[in-house]
């Protein structure tokens, strides 16, 4: 019997990293939710329930480091896990304050991106 | 035994005890006839005169003896020679507390004296003899000068000084302060130092003092001040205790110095950083990410040429991607803004797990590990394996003909020691001294050896913020020794 594919949902305002991670992730049975626009991100979480949200930091409109605090405060989305996807190294303090679980430092390595989708995946089932 | 009442009752019968008594006193005394002339100088007299014996002195025309100097007034000014206060007793007129400066014209030495003239007259009125005594005060006027000096430093300094008492009301105020506060000195003197500052910074200031009282010392600490009409503005400042000569605290002072524009500076070279890190990283992302896919998919196929040809690629992004982090590691150490993610960490673990890294993608060197210190510290781990992976790489890069990397790990009751020892070209001893400097490559004629030299600078900018120190040796030719240590117990930050 197969499992139901989980939902990874990657909240990234470039349009060109959105995609890759779209088919990395796909091509590694996981089902993408893609979001633009930081301010859809509560929103989309509550009515899809992603199973992980990968999170860029630097979002137009509201950085990662608000999104995740905000999903913190939603009884709905409080416990999605979160990576924070990140150019920079020296947020982490404050993003794991507003509740951030993981890191993956930009540019990363694919089997770096899967180590840490599926540490929260296989934890969570 | 004669005393001295005894002498100067009958002072024909002690002539011998009272010379020796003139002869020897501290201050300088000579006696001039009714003509000018020197009939008697003492031993001191004769220093500030300059002439070697009494005799000679005694020989020497009056126009001779005042020949040999430049005379002043108090001012400094040439004195008119009729002013010398033995030339006014002559006249009948006692003069006392007179300030004159001698300066030697043959070997320019000067020397100040307060000197006091007084006629002495015989029964009938008439002048016998006038007494000129001086008083050198040379080291006095020149620690006045010199105080006069730091006065006027202290009071045009850019710098605003100013000095509080215990109960921090304010004391002293240079011209700088009224600049840079807009008080001017007579409406702050009496005030409480709460008028330069806003109310948080107050209870942070009293603390600072507290601290003072208690022997310590505080060298430039960052806070913010208040001016005169209401800015709120950065400074740095620097708190120093003043003391009585009795070495009772009396007060403090304080310099303190606008930072506004390096504060500024400061908030654009953190938005470049930020900004660059961004703007550069977000299209190797997208690059690293399809170069991968692709090795992936020709490995699939069977392709196993391409596949190399990919993770040549790899490989390459990989380097740009460490150019970039050192170049924005730079900057960010420059505005000091370098965050660090602390935790508690077994040293061993993070030294075992970054040379296995390293170990896959070397193929010549092996790196041997000696000794374990079994301590856990508390630190960065990325900022730990990125100075460790430099010192490993840098050895294996600098030793292309040996194999062997040496890692050395030791500790002591208060902290741990990593030494990375290579077996190759070492570092010549005139560029020993540029090491940790920024963009110093030491064998720069060697085209082949890759890097623009930031790699020791980072490192040891990382091990100074960690408490650490960072040093080495080097043999040109045999190889180099690169050393860090770490305390075990850091004051938290």
């Amino acid at each position: 019997m197969k499992n139901p594919k989980k939902t990874v949902m990657v909240v990234e305002d470039d349009r060109d990293i959105s995609e890759v991670l779209k088919i990395l992730l796909e091509e590694n049975n996981f089902k993408v939710e893609t979001v633009f626009d930081g301010h859809d991100v509560e929103k989309i979480s509550v009515s899809k329930k992603p199973d992980l949200i990968l999170l860029d930091l630097w979002m137009q409109g509201m950085n990662g480091i608000e999104i995740a605090a905000r999903l913190r405060k939603n009884s709905k989305t409080e416990k999605i896990p979160i990576v924070l996807v990140s150019a920079s190294s020296d947020v982490q303090k404050k993003a794991t304050e507003a509740g951030v679980n993981d890191f993956l430092a930009k540019p990363f390595e694919i089997e770096e991106l899967l180590e840490k989708v599926n540490k929260y995946i296989l934890k969570k089932a | 035994m004669s005393n001295i009442s005894t002498i100067f009752n009958n002072p024909q019968g002690y002539q011998p005890q009272l010379e020796v008594i003139l002869k020897n006193i501290a201050d300088g005394i000579t006696v001039q006839n009714t003509q000018g002339k020197l009939v008697f100088a003492n031993n001191t007299a004769l220093k500030i005169l300059d002439y070697p014996n009494l005799d000679s002195l005694l020989k020497a025309k009056p126009s001779e003896i005042i020949d040999k100097f430049e005379i002043f007034d108090e001012d400094g000014n040439k004195l008119n020679l009729n002013n010398l206060p033995g030339r006014k007793a002559l006249q009948g007129k006692s003069e006392s507390g007179v300030i004159v400066g001698f300066r030697n014209k043959k070997n320019r030495s000067e020397k100040w004296a307060e000197v006091k003239a007084t006629p002495v007259f015989d029964q009938r009125g008439k002048i016998i003899f006038v007494i000129n005594v001086f008083r050198d005060i040379t080291q006095k006027r020149k620690s006045e000068e010199s105080l006069l000096e730091l006065g006027r430093i202290v009071e045009f300094s850019e710098d605003a000084i100013y000095g509080i008492d215990l109960k921090t009301k304010i004391t002293n105020w240079n011209h700088g302060a009224s600049q840079l506060f807009g008080y001017q000195k007579s409406e702050v003197i009496g005030r409480k130092i709460n008028i330069l500052m806003p109310q948080e910074n107050l209870k942070e200031t009293l603390m600072l003092l507290e601290t003072i009282q208690k022997g310590k010392t505080v060298k430039k600490t960052e806070s913010t001040r208040r001016k005169k009409d209401g800015t709120v503005f950065p400074v740095s400042v620097t708190i120093s205790p003043i003391h009585n000569v009795k070495h009772q605290l009396i007060g403090f002072s304080f310099i303190s110095r606008d930072i506004t524009e390096r504060k500024l500076l400061e908030a654009r070279r953190e938005e470049f950083v930020s900004i660059a890190s961004h703007e550069l990283k977000t299209p190797i992302t997208t690059l690293k990410a399809f170069t991968q896919i692709l090795k992936t998919r020709f490995k699939q196929i069977g392709d196993e040429e391409t596949a190399y040809f990919l993770s040549k690629m790899d490989d390459e992004i990989n380097k740009l991607t460490y150019l970039i982090n050192g170049l924005l590691d730079v900057t960010k150490m420059r505005s000091g803004i370098i965050e660090l993610n602390e935790d508690v960490y077994n040293f061993d673990d993070i030294v075992e797990e970054t040379i296995e890294m390293l170990q896959k993608t070397s193929r010549k060197h092996r790196i041997v590990k000696k000794g374990f210190v079994k301590k856990y510290l508390r630190t960065d781990k990325n900022r730990l394996v990125q100075v460790i992976t430099n010192l490993i790489t840098n050895a294996i890069k600098y030793s292309p003909e040996a194999t062997k990397i040496v890692i050395e790990s030791s500790s002591s009751r208060s902290e741990v020691i990593l030494s990375v020892k290579d077996f190759g070209m070492g570092i010549p001893k005139n560029k020993q001294d540029l090491l940790f400097e920024r963009f110093v490559r030491i064998h720069s004629e060697r085209k082949h050896i890759p890097g623009i030299g930031l790699g020791l600078y980072i490192s040891a900018e990382i091990i100074k913020q960690l408490d650490g120190k960072m040093w080495f040796k080097s043999k040109l030719n045999k190889g180099s020794t690169f050393y860090f240590s770490l305390p075990l117990r850091r004051q938290s930050k």
